[in-house]
């Protein structure tokens, strides 16, 4: 299965009059700021030109004035309210991005979720969709608002020039044409390929960091652990390489930019000074044309750099749909050795399955809770439980405790009504004495309402495995499937649970697996895995 | 707050001093780049009041000059970057090496064992990563954020003083307001921060718990926590962010109307029919001159503004890092292992753990084997690690000064309990401890051939044969795609079969410490181990097995039994 394609794009979409606004508000700031200084500087060369006149002359001195506090409140107001905006705007499009990813995720098959369940993966996931809002923040946006900038102070020499200064505005709109082209597509271009190749040396960086880390016994000891060591260092100084030549070639874009700016500026200085002397143009004009063209540059560099992360931006988009598309391989899982039985359920009766790790057990319990296709290891002795197990009702008359604990980041009332939505607070507790676990939440200061997981409370993989029963007690399944039931519970406790269990399952249908039997409730039938031949 | 960053800002100051001078050649640059701008902006106002003036004569040379300081001023521009940019590459390269530094020491202490934590290895990217814009521009911008607002103000002085002393008034003002918003945009945040923690790990917690939420049937319950999260992650967030942009706000602000006064300022000055202090020092080329000035005064405490969550950022890798640094270096070069090898009796105890645990002297010989019993708790596997030198603490006796010396081995072979296998084929897993010239990735095809009918001899002495005939491309199948494939018994063989090849193909261990190397077994298997185990034996290799079970009793030359302190000579 995919992602759907434009899926990132779609984001944006939804967001579209906001994000206008935003847009609307990046270009009247850019804008404001070029207005401020044209204007301003027009203001001096009129009043020195009026204060020189020896005849009276009379000008409006009060508009511009105006005129320039306008821009200036503007310019801040503006820029205000924008990043305001752009950042309300962007949570909003993560938001909806991860809950459209949810919904698809949702669709996938269950031996998809253990793929996305690894540590690389979550944290790739999340690096990788924290990058995305830079598509539209950082490159397509600054762009556009740079480009209705440069129009805006093309025009502004036209209309003040009018005609008869053809040229003048020729060479003005060659030079923001060209300087746009290298602020924009140029720039991306060359920056795209390195900004990919690091965030892929980047991700090198850490699968070797990661092996250092989890083999450093043997290859210490083996000798071979500095050479790995620096192996690792001479790859993560190649990220660091890309990266800098990146933004240097970054730099020497800016540095153009800039030039082509300056020297743009200097001619349109040299023509309106020759034309001011000839009499075709206004001081004033000059100067104001001047110092509009002078303050694009603070619209324009800021692109350049922004540009750059287009390499990143796109790595991260098509790493999210690899993700996603990756094939399966948890179908093609073997049992590593054969098993002497097949294992055999009965309505109504306990059946143990005991052995030493490494022997499939946890796979026949997937197998029977039909995460992973059944491959006929697991049968059913009755027709309607077999027919239940085939059906799509087998998850609403199923509960399944696997060997690795899941509790939900949030609080132990969210953890166990994710079970059963409707419990009263008294239900709650209930469970929780069930799994023995009530006085050690009453001793909570917020109890029930005990934050669990990031920024909360550690709990211990014992107390977990009992919140875990406490959850199976509230959806209250008629067939239970239960894989290490007791691991990592202090033996106290154990008996009191095994007690509570053992009363609970005895109008139930049960599958439970463990090392011995002394670890499991007691049971029916037993069948004993074993390696030997 | 400067104590309670103390270590944080020590570690960066200590990674500063390692980038050399580059730092000070972007300042350089950079102070450069500051006086050419000035220059340029006169050059153009003296330009303009020329032809204001009627005075042409000597232009010409004005606009030559006006084109060598912007050549001037991009060329220091560039290199101001540069420079910065090779510091921020050269901190982060020296970081990344004081963790590298730090784990190998970390490695013979034992902290290693206890604090494994998943997420170490991420420790040399996120971190680090976090130093970049730090040295890259933060530091150089720290500077020109003082020097360029410095050197427009004594030429906007020396033109005008009511404007200087303008722009000198608001300058203070600004970090002023902003520290005071900074403030309470600090405090909004403190309040929401378990919050906004909690809330931002939801999305990435139901992924996580995907199969939890499967089976109970909750997928859509689980959107709708996630939705809710976000929503109200957004609203706190929000509630910080329109606190913490008023203090850009202000920036914006007094630079705007900074600008604007000045501008009006001048324009009536001009005009002259205000009687304005210090009015009759401006004309038309000071004024000009000031007004273009003035931005690039606030240009670069914006810059700074901007930057600012770069040093925040960097102090937060700083408390991460400045704890991975080593402290002493780690001796590499070997001592050589001269038989029989006689310990010490040793009292070793966890920090956490209660009972010590005693150890007798041992001595291992060349070619014997050294069986470890005792039931689970009595220290085998500790052992094991103080003779592979993973734990500090055990002493060999030294014939040649007659005294007991700390253990100083380098050679080798310890097979840990739990087996590591990586994330490549087969073939690579196995060829793991080869030394870099003979991975698989560097040999020729023939090489490899070679190296691959080793590594099937190891298999089938190894009773791997069955595990490669199930896979579609044998050795060279991929663990990554089959890791859930291979049962706990064949994990445990391939990583025993990583020594035999190094041993096989010249790797000579002066010890060889299996940790249960055939638990979770089966008879079979057992024997192939047992049978690999005894011709390592007959190479003249020191063994010394910790087990439980009575497999490597028949060719034990001596049995230690751990938890009774007693010790039987064998033969």
């Amino acid at each position: 299965m995919r992602l759907m394609p434009g899926f990132f794009r779609r984001g944006f979409r939804q967001q579209r009059k906001r994000l206008l606004l935003g847009f609307i508000l990046l270009s009247l700031t850019a804008l404001a700021g070029i207005g401020l200084l044209a204007l301003s500087g027009w203001f001096i060369t009129a009043t020195a030109l009026a204060g020189l006149a020896t005849t009276v002359v009379l000008i409006d001195v009060f508009t511009p004035g105006t005129g320039i506090r306008l821009f200036a409140l503007l310019r801040t107001v503006a820029r205000y309210f924008e990043r305001l905006i752009h950042h309300d705007t962007v949570l909003r499009i993560q938001s909806w991005w991860r809950s459209q990813l949810f919904r698809q995720v949702s669709q996938f098959s269950p031996a998809r979720f253990v793929q996305l369940n690894t540590a690389t993966m979550l944290q790739r996931l999340t690096q990788d969709l924290n990058t995305l809002d830079a598509w539209y923040l950082r490159i397509i946006a600054p762009p556009l608002a740079a480009a209705l900038a440069l129009l805006v102070v093309w025009l502004l020499i036209v209309l003040t020039s009018l005609s008869g200064h053809f040229w003048l505005h020729i060479i003005t709109a060659c030079g923001f044409i060209l300087i746009w082209l290298l602020a924009v597509p140029i720039s991306q271009r060359l920056s795209h390929q390195r900004g990919r190749a690091e965030v892929r040396q980047q991700q090198l960086v850490r699968e070797q960091s990661i092996e250092l880390y989890d083999g450093a016994a043997e290859l210490m000891t083996a000798g071979r652990w500095r050479a790995r060591a620096d192996a690792l260092a001479e790859v993560a100084a190649l990220q660091n390489k890309w990266q800098e030549q990146r933004l240097r070639r970054l730099t020497i874009i800016e540095m153009m930019v800039t030039a082509m700016l300056q020297i743009l500026v200097a001619v349109i200085l040299l023509y309106g000074l020759i034309a001011y002397h000839s009499g075709d143009l206004s001081l004033p004009v000059v100067v104001l044309q001047v110092f509009a063209v002078l303050a694009l540059s603070e619209v324009l560099l800021p692109v350049v750099e922004q540009g750059g992360q287009v390499g990143l931006v796109n790595e991260a988009r098509s790493r999210i749909h690899e993700t996603f598309a990756m094939p399966v391989f948890a179908v093609r899982r073997i049992i590593g050795l054969r098993l002497h039985d097949d294992v055999l359920i009965r309505r109504g009766e306990i059946t143990a399955v005991t052995g030493a790790s490494g022997l499939g057990k946890s796979t026949i319990a997937n197998m029977a809770a039909g995460l992973i296709p059944n491959q006929g290891r697991v049968v059913f002795a009755d027709d309607d439980l077999r027919s239940l197990y085939q059906s799509e009702n087998w998850l609403t008359v199923m509960g399944y405790i696997p060997q690795a604990n899941q509790v939900l980041a949030g609080t132990i009332a969210t953890n166990l009504r994710i079970a059963a939505p409707q419990s009263s607070d008294e239900q709650l507790w209930q469970a929780l004495v069930f799994a023995s676990l009530d006085s050690e939440v009453k001793a909570m200061p917020m109890q029930l309402e005990t934050w669990l997981g990031t920024g909360g409370t550690a709990i211990s993989g014992g107390q977990a495995r009992r919140l875990m029963l406490a959850r199976l007690y509230l959806q209250n399944p008629e067939f239970v499937i239960l894989d290490e039931p007791f691991t990592g519970i202090d033996s106290d406790h154990q008996v009191v649970l095994k007690k509570h269990v053992e009363d609970w399952l005895a109008n139930k249908t049960a599958l439970v697996l463990g090392h011995d039997l002394d670890s499991l409730p007691k049971a029916d039938i037993t069948i004993h895995l074993s390696a030997n031949e | 707050m400067s104590v309670k960053f103390a270590q944080e800002k020590r570690y960066l100051q200590q990674l500063r001093a390692t980038t050399g001078r580059s730092l000070l050649w972007s300042c350089l640059f950079g102070s450069v780049q500051s006086l050419t701008l000035v220059v340029q902006f006169a050059l153009s106002a003296w330009l303009i009041e020329a032809f204001f003036q009627e005075q042409l004569a000597n232009t010409k040379w004005l606009w030559w000059t006006l084109l060598l300081t912007i050549v001037i001023r991009v060329v220091s521009g560039f290199f101001y970057k540069s420079f910065s940019l090779s510091t921020a590459t050269k901190a982060k390269t020296r970081a990344q090496q004081q963790v590298l530094d730090y784990w190998q020491w970390q490695l013979h202490q034992g902290d290693w064992q206890s604090n494994k934590n998943t997420n170490a290895a991420n420790d040399l990217i996120e971190p680090i990563e976090h130093l970049s814009g730090y040295f890259g521009r933060y530091l150089p911008q720290l500077w020109l954020g003082f020097w360029q607002p410095f050197v427009i103000l004594i030429v906007v002085f020396y033109l005008n003083w009511l404007a200087g002393l303008f722009l000198l008034v608001t300058a203070p003002l600004i970090p002023l307001f902003m520290a005071l918003i900074g403030m309470g945009a600090e405090r909004v945040h403190q309040q929401h921060l378990v919050s906004i923690q909690r809330l931002s790990g939801i999305f990435i917690d139901r992924i996580r718990n995907l199969t939890l939420l499967f089976l109970l049937q909750k997928l859509p319950m689980a959107r709708r926590h996630i939705d809710a999260a976000n929503d109200e992650y957004r609203e706190l967030n929000m509630k910080t962010l329109r606190i913490a942009f008023l203090s850009s706000a202000v920036l914006e602000f007094f630079a705007a109307i900074a600008i604007a006064a000045i501008a009006i300022y001048i324009g009536f000055s001009l005009l002259g029919y205000y009687a304005f202090p210090a009015a009759e020092s401006l004309t038309l080329f000071s004024g000009l001159l000031i007004l273009l000035l003035a931005p690039e005064f606030f240009q670069p405490l914006r810059q700074l503004s901007q930057y600012y969550h770069d040093r925040a950022a960097a102090l937060g890798a700083a408390s991460i890092l400045s704890r991975q640094i080593a402290p002493a270096a780690v001796k590499t070069a070997g001592e050589p292992c001269v038989f029989p090898l006689q310990s010490k009796p040793l009292i070793y105890s966890y920090a956490d753990r209660g009972v010590p645990i005693h150890y007798p002297a041992l001595t291992l010989e060349a070619g014997q084997l050294t069986l470890l019993t005792g039931p689970s708790g009595s220290g085998k596997s500790t052992l094991l690690q103080l003779l592979a030198g993973l734990l500090p603490g055990l002493q060999f006796y030294d014939a040649t000064t007659n005294k007991y010396r700390p253990h100083g081995l380098r050679n080798i072979a310890y097979l840990p309990q739990t087996p590591w296998l990586r994330n490549a084929s087969v073939l690579t897993n196995l060829a793991t401890l080869l030394p870099p010239e003979q991975q698989p990735e560097q040999l020729s095809p023939s090489a490899t051939a070679a190296l691959t009918e080793q590594a099937l001899e190891i298999c089938r002495q190894l009773g791997l044969e069955p595990m490669l005939k199930r896979f579609p491309l044998g050795l060279n199948t991929n663990m990554s795609e089959f890791g859930a494939g291979v049962s706990g018994g064949e994990a445990k063989r391939i990583a025993l079969g990583r020594w035999l090849l190094a041993i096989h193909l010249g790797f000579k261990p002066d010890l060889m410490l299996l940790d249960e190397p055939t638990a979770e077994l089966d008879k079979v298997s057992t024997e192939f181990v047992c049978s690999a185990l005894r011709e390592v034996k007959q190479r003249g290799v020191c063994l010394v097995v910790a087990s439980h079970s009575r497999d490597f009793v028949p060719f034990a030359d001596q049995v230690i039994a751990l938890g009774n302190s007693e010790e039987h000579p064998c033969d």
